[in-house]
């Protein structure tokens, strides 16, 4: 009797120890569990108009004050010379802010037709330089500036059309895509012949600290510039130019991903987007032009503030994904992953092992890049050459926090130039090496489709 | 081979035990999920605070921008003393309305770029005389051409009160009085549009989306949590912009330049109706409405919260009333007052923060 007591007491461990192995196992898969803290350790809750805008966890008081002066600096408002603060806005620029474009620390927002650009902006160039970047054009660099300090002369002033293209998806549903037309009004001198131009919406800036984070390594891992394993995915790695160090760098930032580094992004914005000139880009985007004069030649911005506005963008936090278990979401995700889709929009790495900065060392993230460029086909392309990549090439664009959008921004504009007015044109705008996995989501039944549309909406 | 099955039966209830608790434990949070009632109740207080806090607000701004904007043309037509004092005065009532809508600097007065363009400081004000010295027209495009410096509160505050606030009525060159006028009318415009976006009577309004907060389709408040956290947010940003912003930046820099409504003298008034904007929210508030409020979820499960909040809130409230003189001497001459302002509101940041917040996201979520 005793015995069997015994016997069954080992038995019902036996038992309890299964039910608890069958739980460790749950535990074990990242891809379900993990897959909610979208930026890892730096992964913040909060789904309202701020959801861009949270500091990284665990900083120190020191860190937050930087971030904090950073904030400041991203929201001020720049007036012309001669001011007390904030000066140095143009003589030419597209706007006053860091945050006027990059509203909530997210993504801009196309223009409607009659609607003058806010924060979208034109690049234009007419060739290549010696390193593969676009050439700037005489008398308009290589941005166009639609706005002017007063008594200046704006270099132009620019229109957007869109046609209307309507389609079918395989089930019948129809679905229409806008193609924006630019026009460049009154330009103050003569406009180059051949020039090219390409339009840039402000992107969102959180989570890019960690995106920095990601080894280079890790990043060419994905590379397949010549499609060697024949799955029809050539991602391909761009080069863009390090100006402090003077050699080119692997790009991660911007549309092309022809920008290494965050603080020279931020820079680049500040001369090109506001005219505000700064240690890293001393020179008025102006220079040479009419509007030109020796008063603006000055350093507009102080060294500590551009640093603090870059660490500020460096260490914005991700928002977590919302409805991760739901059943949709979840047969969402597997849909996005069998059409093809995470091949670009790669789930996950884990960031380098950073001693300096330890909020974004060896962290796990998700955020649905390979950083690379691919071929988006004919459609999208703006047939200029940006460094490595072609006027066909684009980088995959992160899609972690794009759920958010319309609470933080107030649309669901997507791509390089926000023509996509929701998910669905976005997808379907997708072409080249995307073709095949476009043509999956095409053939998708209307349920499928939403179950996809439902697990970005979650991300 | 009865053991065995005893075993056997044993061990199918033992597993079954542990995977029922497994699901409870999974099913307790749907449980702890809000009640029908209770859903129903957190979406009529939304609705509530749209309405009457939020929408009125918006209103009663734009009421006033374009009584404000006759009261200038009035005084460019007869530029009396009187006239004068009448604008000064209808500004400071818009003034009153828009600062006590910074409680919710949310949707569209900051998706569409508003806020920037009826509020930035410091005034431009050489660029000013420079816009004033300038043979433009000022037409509505011109204005809106206008650098964000330039146009909205804050010029119109610099050109009506003048650098020192003492400008007299015989001070006004005719260029000014013009320039007055078109401003003011942005202002108007600005205002209304803010207003026409959160339109009631219209379809698809902001409004729409706060007040149906976790409805199907709902693109912007696809849950109530979602919306709370946006209203919570907006109130804690505001408690961190008053002390860390508009009062410490003058202050830690000693530079009465960086005041928001120095020509005026008006920044104590506005960082009081900062706080009056979060007061407004929790107690659902507004001049004459009053409908339910954050104080009506709190009081139903934690009363003692609930006197915290209004504690806090009142405490922020007199620390910056007193502060007895202009802000601009104050930030020199009351450096006691004025920290004790920063800290009594980072104070009422820090509950809303980690007490408040939390709370509230628990019951919604």
């Amino acid at each position: 009797m005793c015995k069997a007591w015994y016997n069954n007491i080992i038995f019902v461990f036996c038992v309890l120890f299964l039910c608890f192995c069958r739980k460790a196992a749950e535990i074990k898969n990242e891809d379900d569990l993990n897959d909610w803290y979208s930026g890892g350790k730096q992964t913040v809750f909060i789904t309202g108009s701020n959801a861009f805008s949270q500091s990284f966890n665990g900083m120190s008081e020191l860190k937050l004050q930087q971030h904090e002066i950073g904030d400041k600096g991203f929201a001020a408002v720049f007036n012309s010379d001669p001011n007390q603060l904030n000066y140095g806005l143009g003589p030419i620029f597209n706007n006053v802010s860091c945050g006027s474009c990059h509203i909530g620390d997210g993504r801009g927002k196309a223009p409607s037709i009659g609607e003058p650009l806010s924060s979208l902006l034109l690049r234009i160039s007419s060739d290549n330089d010696i390193n593969n970047g676009p050439q700037a054009t005489q008398g308009f660099g290589g941005q166009l500036q639609q706005r002017a300090i007063l008594g200046t002369s704006a270099e132009c002033n620019i229109a957007v059309n869109y046609t209307e293209t309507a389609f079918q998806f395989t089930d019948g549903e129809t679905y229409s895509l806008r193609t924006p037309v630019y026009t460049l009004n009154n330009p103050y001198t003569t406009l180059p012949a051949g020039y090219l131009i390409s339009a840039r919406m402000a992107t969102p800036v959180f989570g890019l600290g960690l995106l920095e984070a990601i080894s280079e390594t890790d990043i060419l891992k994905n590379a397949d510039e010549l499609d060697e394993n024949g799955d029809g995915i050539s991602g391909k790695a761009n080069y863009g130019y390090n100006v402090l160090e003077n050699k080119k760098q692997l790009g991660r930032f911007g549309w092309k991903a022809a920008m290494p580094t965050i603080i020279q992004q931020s820079a680049g914005a500040y001369n090109q987007d506001m005219g505000i000139t700064n240690f890293i880009f001393p020179i008025e985007s102006s220079y040479g032009q009419l509007q030109y004069t020796l008063s603006n030649g000055k350093k507009d911005l102080a060294d500590s503030t551009l640093s603090a506005v870059a660490f500020y963008i460096k260490t914005l936090a991700v928002p977590g994904r919302r409805d991760a278990n739901n059943d949709e979401v979840k047969k969402g995700k597997n849909i996005f992953k069998q059409i093809g889709c995470a091949k670009c929009h790669i789930q996950t790495f884990i960031t380098q092992t950073n001693m300096t900065s330890p909020e974004t060392s060896n962290q796990r993230i998700f955020p649905y890049t390979d950083m690379l460029v691919h071929d988006m086909g004919n459609g999208l392309a703006d047939n200029r050459n940006d460094f490595n990549a072609t006027g066909n090439e684009w980088r995959t664009a992160p899609l972690w926090g794009i759920g958010l959008t319309n609470i933080v921004n107030g649309h669901n504009n997507f791509l390089h130039d926000g023509r996509a007015r929701n998910f669905i044109e976005a997808i379907m705008w997708h072409s080249g090496e995307a073709d095949a996995t476009k043509n999956n989501f095409k053939n998708l039944s209307k349920t499928e489709r939403d179950a996809v549309i439902k697990f970005l909406n979650s991300l | 081979m009865p053991n065995i099955f005893c075993r056997l039966f044993l061990g199918v209830m033992i597993f079954s035990f542990m995977t029922i608790a497994c699901k409870k434990s999974k099913n307790n949070a749907i449980v702890n999920l809000s009640s029908e009632e209770n859903t129903q109740f957190y979406k009529s207080v939304l609705a509530d605070l749209s309405a009457n806090v939020i929408v009125n607000t918006y209103n009663d701004l734009k009421d006033k921008s374009i009584i404000f904007y006759f009261s200038c043309k009035t005084f460019s037509l007869s530029p009396t003393v009187t006239n004068l004092n009448t604008c000064k005065q209808n500004w400071k009532d818009v003034r009153g309305a828009w600062e006590q809508s910074e409680g919710f600097l949310f949707g569209p007065v900051s998706i569409d770029n508003i806020d920037p363009r009826i509020d930035t400081w410091p005034v431009n004000f050489i660029r000013i005389d420079s816009v004033l010295n300038s043979s433009a027209t000022y037409d509505s495009t011109y204005i809106a051409s206008l650098e964000d410096g330039l146009k909205g509160f804050h010029p119109i505050e610099y050109l009506l009160f003048g650098n020192n606030g003492a400008k007299n009525e015989t001070q006004f060159t005719t260029r000014e009085k013009d320039l007055l006028i078109s401003l003011s009318l942005n202002l108007n415009y600005l205002c209304s549009d803010l207003y026409s976006k959160w339109d009631i009577n219209k379809p698809n309004s902001y409004h729409d989306y706060l007040s149906q907060a976790g409805n199907a389709n709902n693109a912007i408040f696809p849950n109530l949590k979602s919306a709370y956290d946006q209203i919570l947010d907006a109130m804690i940003s505001i408690c961190d912009e008053v002390p860390n912003g508009k009062i410490a930046e003058p202050f830690n820099t000693q530079n009465p330049a960086l005041e928001e409504s120095p020509f005026a003298k008006n920044s104590l008034v506005d960082f009081t109706n900062n706080i009056k904007s979060v007061q407004n929210v929790y107690l659902g508030a507004y001049a004459y409405t009053d409908g339910k409020g954050l104080e009506d979820i709190i009081k139903q499960g934690n009363l003692s919260m609930d006197g915290v909040i209004k504690q806090k809130l009142s405490a922020a409230l007199t620390s910056l009333n007193n502060i007895s003189i202009p802000f601009g001497l104050a930030i020199s001459q009351q450096q006691t007052q004025i920290q004790n302002a920063i800290t009594t509101i980072n104070d009422l940041k820090t509950y809303l923060e980690t007490t408040v917040k939390p709370y509230v996201q628990s019951l919604v979520q």
